[in-house]
């Protein structure tokens, strides 16, 4: 309610600030393409308005000493017709620019001038820029990296210094930091941040504005001295009318839980509420119901594994410096473990869209960093997890512990009972690989700054693999024991006919390699792209088309072609050995069946091609598979990947198997269920899934803006460069971890054996019975859309409470082998 | 005396007689939520019962609980189907125990039991109230109808209200029995082509077809929901479609209309160019789509209408909600008969 006052308040302010700014005098220009839409009572502006003697005002095209002359182009951002991109309003939508494409913008400034009548004046400039569109990615632009200067009238106005890239990287980690809380702006969320507002004084009768190249003019207003606060207000007003505009194309869909009355009770006199709610996400609308107030959080654990605790912290009123600590962990027979073992992290409120195509978001805790101390504002249930690491040598037996909250606004800390049951045996490590896809950083969260700040390689290469080291690290945490990732343009053959290797991205995928042995040991690495861009392309391999189709269709590949390609592998293969690094997988396409029946005729040739160079210089080579049409390339792979869309039947997991393939899967769903059970039953030798960390999303690290960024494959840094818990990754390790019981009683029941006693022979025919109930209840056809239900995807509940039942068999069968 | 004691064997013997005829069975149903958390889950299982039994005095009870509503709908003789609903929130790899007691008696040939289960099984069915046109009902004759027989639930146009006044007007809905798919009804759809006659249509050409508003039928949001009709082609003078639509409404039975068109209806439309002449030429074929609704969808209305000329049948027009899990199981126990112990 305080907060549709503020907006109540905000709005009036804005009406009153309209009112009074439209009747002073003020010159308001929109800067912008000829056809985008102009507020009323402003003035278009457009790259073609060139400062002549008759014009009296335009772009400077011809200053002197500015060389080259810059290119002006105006560009309206709201180019996209999809309803889910972002919409920006009349104003802010299009500026004018002098370049676009990263490259093509000029070194020096460029320059707007106008007369006027002698006289003092103020005035302000508006610039935003959200996009920077390159070929077919929309990338971060360059005015939100680099350092700028607005001048006027020759006299610097403002002199933006950005920071250098660690500084940058840490205060975009800073954004994801913040939450998104219910009934806030998405236009101050995601929009305003860009936004520079700069405000000035001269003196006529000449204004010249000039600033970078790379700096966007999407309004400027002018108003006599005496008229600065009506100036002020104008711009109030814009913002107001701007910020409504992006706020209303979207809503907030909220579902509310009814709170128990005595936990409502309850929780005003002490100030807020810990409750639970087993394996359920407690989002900013949760409430505890009836029994949940209160109630301990609790998970069984294997020594050497990690535990999940969460819990709901309900503040009833806003709380200042929140501190959560953790007791000791106290054994059944007096044992402790240190409080260390457990740490405490805070799932952060994000904006996710919720229908495809709609217009619609909930606010969902969507990814978590470590707790620090730190206020909550009241009403929001905040979403805390405690790992519990448990060490691989503990006793089994019940532990307790407990979560403290404190505050100086809590008159007595709160405190929920943490129970942490550590089994009595271990269970197997995963026997097959677990992977996730993984962006090169290079292309995503730091090329658009090197790109625009010129980083040395050194420091490129150090932040490179900072960010490969931390998210492999990461990744192994959640279980995953490999990654899905390739080079970016390493080789490429030369005008003699001989491998050049590119020293730069070289050294970038030397290091990744490095890191992923840290991390990973010898577990074989699919390299995702090698195939089609890291290191067989056209531009490494002239007329070797990748994902050309149309191009492959017409030429086919000159015997040319298929060398260089040749060439390639066997280089990079023999530098490999010179390493010793672990076998790479040759990923050869991914998803060619998007490109219809050609592309499935492509798959099978390149498949083909590259099985016969496998054959020579010896590696295993693998493809993506997302339609029928692939399904000719199976007998050329040595492990085949497909989706739901081949389809997954049983009959194609056969013929899959029947050619010769390893079975692997990729993106059949970021659940619990299919990183678990599913894989149980179907049995592949590998699962991969999109995405850890995005590829081409070019907002990866602005936190959920719903219309223009992606949560579900963004990986989201801190203001310290540590990599944060995803809500679907978190899902994922469960599934791992659930793989690896059902594996661990599955290897128990094979290796018992059941004669001459009566207990053990109970015991295995028990482990088989619920053996046969799990995977009976799979059905190999999963993300099913039929006509009676439409999904065969188990709830994580429905996982655990399985899980608890495997464990208890494993505890059984354990005993009775003894 | 004498008269006393007959008094009372034949009161004894009445006592018997009621006794026998009270003597009921006894089924043990067990149902098994299976790998899916439920949500007031409909359970169902078809029972094998005597023909001797009186369904119409049967009862259902959860173990050591009150009463449950149940519908039975008798299919033959001694068999039915029997379904009622698990109330609120249901958890996975559960199983619920509840016992179906039927006396001796009279079997009913018409369903039975709580009516409010029963139109939930309705609805489970088909959310659209007579989808198959199969009770009729009075229309008037209007300037855009010229029938003589209605259908209940439905409102029938043979051609829009501007086409009205257009000479020799060809266009039909009609009921009739001639072709059906299901039942004994279906609605033949009669539309023609008017080369140069048109008067807004800029193409010089206009189509006049028959168009159909069927019933308002509830629906909640953040639900999918498979739309599907059956058609049968008579003949085809000009490609078209025949399109039926399930228009989203607000709480307040408003038509929603949000920046996106293509998600304020779930369409199903069926293209005569996109499709085989065998496969719909004298033959029934299934249009089917489904959609998930919007979070301020409350109701949909139905519409019909068409873009081709010629004459097709539709039928069978069945709106239902996707389930995200299959259903429960539920499995029947041996029979324990009270008179066999």
């Amino acid at each position: 309610m305080p907060e549709r006052k503020q907006i109540l308040c905000a709005a009036l302010a804005s009406w009153a600030a309209l009112l009074y700014a439209a009747h002073a005098d003020i010159l308001r220009y929109d800067m912008g393409t000829p056809d985008s839409a102009v507020a009323e009572d402003w003035t278009r502006l457009t790259a073609d308005d060139i400062y002549t003697e008759q014009s009296g005002i335009g772009w400077v095209v011809q200053s002197p000493g500015v060389r080259p002359k810059p290119k002006l182009y105006a560009r309206d951002e709201n180019f996209s017709s999809q309803t889910d991109f972002l919409k920006l309003g009349p104003v802010l939508r299009d500026h004018v620019i002098a370049g676009r494409n990263y490259f093509s913008y000029a070194s020096g400034p460029y320059a707007f001038r106008m007369n006027l009548e002698p006289g003092k004046y103020v005035g302000t400039v508006i610039m935003l820029v959200m996009t920077e569109k390159t070929a077919c990615t929309i990338n971060r632009p360059p005015f939100w990296w680099r350092d700028y200067t607005v001048a006027i009238n020759g006299d610097p106005i403002a002199k933006i210094t950005r920071g250098d890239i660690k500084q940058q990287l840490n205060a975009r980690g800073a954004v994801s930091e913040t939450d998104f809380l219910p009934g806030r702006s998405l236009f101050e969320r995601g929009v305003r941040p860009h936004l520079a507002v700069h405000t000035f004084q001269f003196e006529g009768p000449v204004l010249e504005l000039t600033m970078n190249a790379f700096c966007p003019v999407n309004a400027l207003l002018i108003a006599p001295a005496a008229e600065k606060m009506a100036l002020d207000d104008a711009v109030t007003a814009l913002l107001g009318t701007e910020n409504s505009f992006v706020d209303r194309q979207f809503t907030e869909s909220r579902k509310e839980d009814v709170i128990d009355e005595t936990a409502r009770t309850a929780g005003q006199r002490a100030g807020a509420l810990l409750f639970s709610r087993p394996m359920r996400p407690l989002g900013p609308h949760s409430r505890p119901g009836d029994g949940e107030s209160g109630r301990p959080v609790g998970d069984f654990v294997s020594p050497g594994e990690t535990g999940i605790l969460r819990f709901g912290l309900l503040p009833m009123k806003a709380l200042r410096k929140v501190e959560i600590t953790l007791a000791d962990f106290r054994g059944p027979a007096g044992q402790v473990l240190p409080s260390r073992i457990g740490s405490t992290w805070l799932s952060r409120l994000v904006p996710v869209r919720t229908v495809r195509t709609g217009d619609y978001y909930a606010v969902r805790p969507a990814y978590a960093f470590p707790y620090a101390a730190q206020d909550l504002p009241d009403g929001v249930t905040r979403q805390v997890s405690v790992y519990v690491k448990v060490p691989a040598d503990a006793q089994p037996g019940d532990y307790t512990s407990r979560a403290t909250v404190t505050s100086p606004d809590l008159a007595e800390p709160l405190t929920l009972k943490l129970a942490v049951k550590i089994l009595p045996f271990l269970i197997d490590p995963p026997d097959i690989a677990f992977g996730m896809y993984w962006g090169n950083p290079f292309s995503t969260r730091l090329r658009h700054a090197w790109q625009q700040m010129k980083i040395p390689q050194e420091l490129m290469r150090e932040l490179c693999s900072e960010i490969d080291h931390r998210a492999f690290l990461e990744m192994r945490e959640a279980g995953f024991n490999t990654v899905a990732c390739g080079p970016a343009r390493i080789m490429r053959i030369g005008d003699d006919g001989q491998v050049e290797i590119q020293d730069k991205d070289w050294q970038l995928w030397c290091d990744r390699v490095e890191n992923y042995v840290k991390v990973f040991g010898r577990q074989p690495l699919p390299a995702y792209g090698i195939g089609w861009t890291g290191l067989v392309s056209t531009w490494s391999a002239r007329g070797f088309y990748g994902r050309e189709v149309d191009k492959w269709h017409k030429q086919g590949y000159t015997d040319q072609a298929i060398a260089n390609m040749e060439a390639l592998c066997q280089r990079f293969y023999a530098e490999g050995k010179k390493r010793d690094w672990p076998e790479i997988i040759f990923y050869v396409q991914d998803e060619m069946a998007n490109h219809g029946a050609h592309g499935g005729q492509m798959a099978k040739t390149r498949a083909k091609l590259f099985r016969g160079v496998a054959e020579k210089v010896g590696f295993r080579t693998c493809a993506s598979m997302n339609g029928p049409v692939e399904i000719p390339a199976l007998p050329y792979l040595h492990i085949a990947i497909p989706n739901g869309g081949l389809p997954v039947t049983e009959e194609n997991l056969d013929l899959i198997r029947e050619k010769g393939c390893d079975l692997w899967f990729y993106n059949i769903g970021s659940t619990r269920y299919s990183h678990g059970y599913y894989l149980n039953r179907t049995r592949p030798k590998g699962r991969l899934q999109w995405s850890f960390g995005g590829c081409s999303r070019y907002l990866n690290q602005t936190a959920g803006l719903p219309s223009i960024s992606s949560v579900s494959y963004t990986l989201h840094w801190d203001s310290q460069r540590r990599p944060g818990r995803r809500e679907n990754v978190e899902d994922m390790r469960q599934g791992i971890m659930d793989y690896r019981y059902f594996r661990t009683l599955e290897r128990l029941i094979s290796e018992a054996d059941a004669s001459g006693n009566a207990d053990r022979a109970k015991a295995i025919a028990e482990a088989k019975e619920l053996r046969d109930y799990i995977l009976n209840g799979v059905q190999i056809r999963n993300q099913h859309s039929g006509e009676d239900f439409t999904s065969g995807v188990w709830s994580s509940r429905t996982c655990q409470r399985l899980r608890w039942r495997l464990a208890l068999a494993i505890q059984s069968l354990t005993s009775a082998i003894r | 005396m004498k008269y006393l004691l007959r008094v009372l064997i034949v009161l004894q013997a009445g006592l018997l007689w009621g006794q026998a005829q009270a003597a009921d069975r006894e089924y043990t149903l067990t149902v098994d939520t299976g790998f899916f958390e439920r949500h007031d889950a409909l359970a169902g299982v078809t029972m094998e019962l005597h023909p001797n039994l009186d369904v119409t005095r049967a009862t259902l009870r959860r173990q050591g609980d009150q009463s449950v509503p149940f519908w039975f709908t008798p299919t033959s003789p001694g068999r039915g189907r029997l379904h009622w609903v698990l109330p609120g929130e249901t958890d996975s790899l559960t199983q619920l125990a509840f016992t179906f007691t039927v006396p001796t008696g009279k079997w009913s040939t018409t369903p039975t039991g709580s009516a409010a289960v029963g139109e939930l099984v309705q609805r489970r069915d088909n959310l659209i109230p007579n989808g198959g046109f199969e009770r009729p009902a009075a229309q008037q004759v209007s300037a855009t109808w010229k029938g003589t027989a209605g259908v209940e639930g439905w409102a029938l146009n043979d051609q829009a209200w501007r086409h009205r006044s257009l000479p020799d007007l060809k266009s039909q809905a009609r009921p009739q029995s001639e072709f059906v798919s299901e039942g004994t009804t279906a609605l033949r759809l009669v539309a023609e082509w008017r080369p140069g006659d048109g008067k807004a249509e800029a193409s010089g050409g206009v189509s006049i077809f028959p168009f159909v508003n069927g019933p308002t039928v509830e629906l909640k949001p953040g639900t999918l929901y498979r739309f599907s009709y059956r058609i049968r082609f008579a003949d085809v003078t000009r490609n078209g479609y025949i399109s039926a639509s399930v228009n989203f409404l607000d709480s307040e039975r408003k038509r929603i209309f949000p920046k996106k068109y293509a998600i304020n209806r779930l369409q199903c439309a069926y293209g005569t160019a996109r499709n085989l002449p065998e496969t719909y030429m004298n033959t029934w074929v299934t249009a089917a789509q489904q959609k998930r609704t919007l979070p301020d969808v409350r109701y949909g209305q139905i519409s019909l209408s068409a873009s081709f000329a010629g004459t097709c049948y539709v039928d069978e027009f069945r709106l239902r909600k996707i389930e995200a899990a299959p259903p429960v199981t539920v499995t029947v126990s041996p029979l324990r008969n009270h008179e066999e112990e």
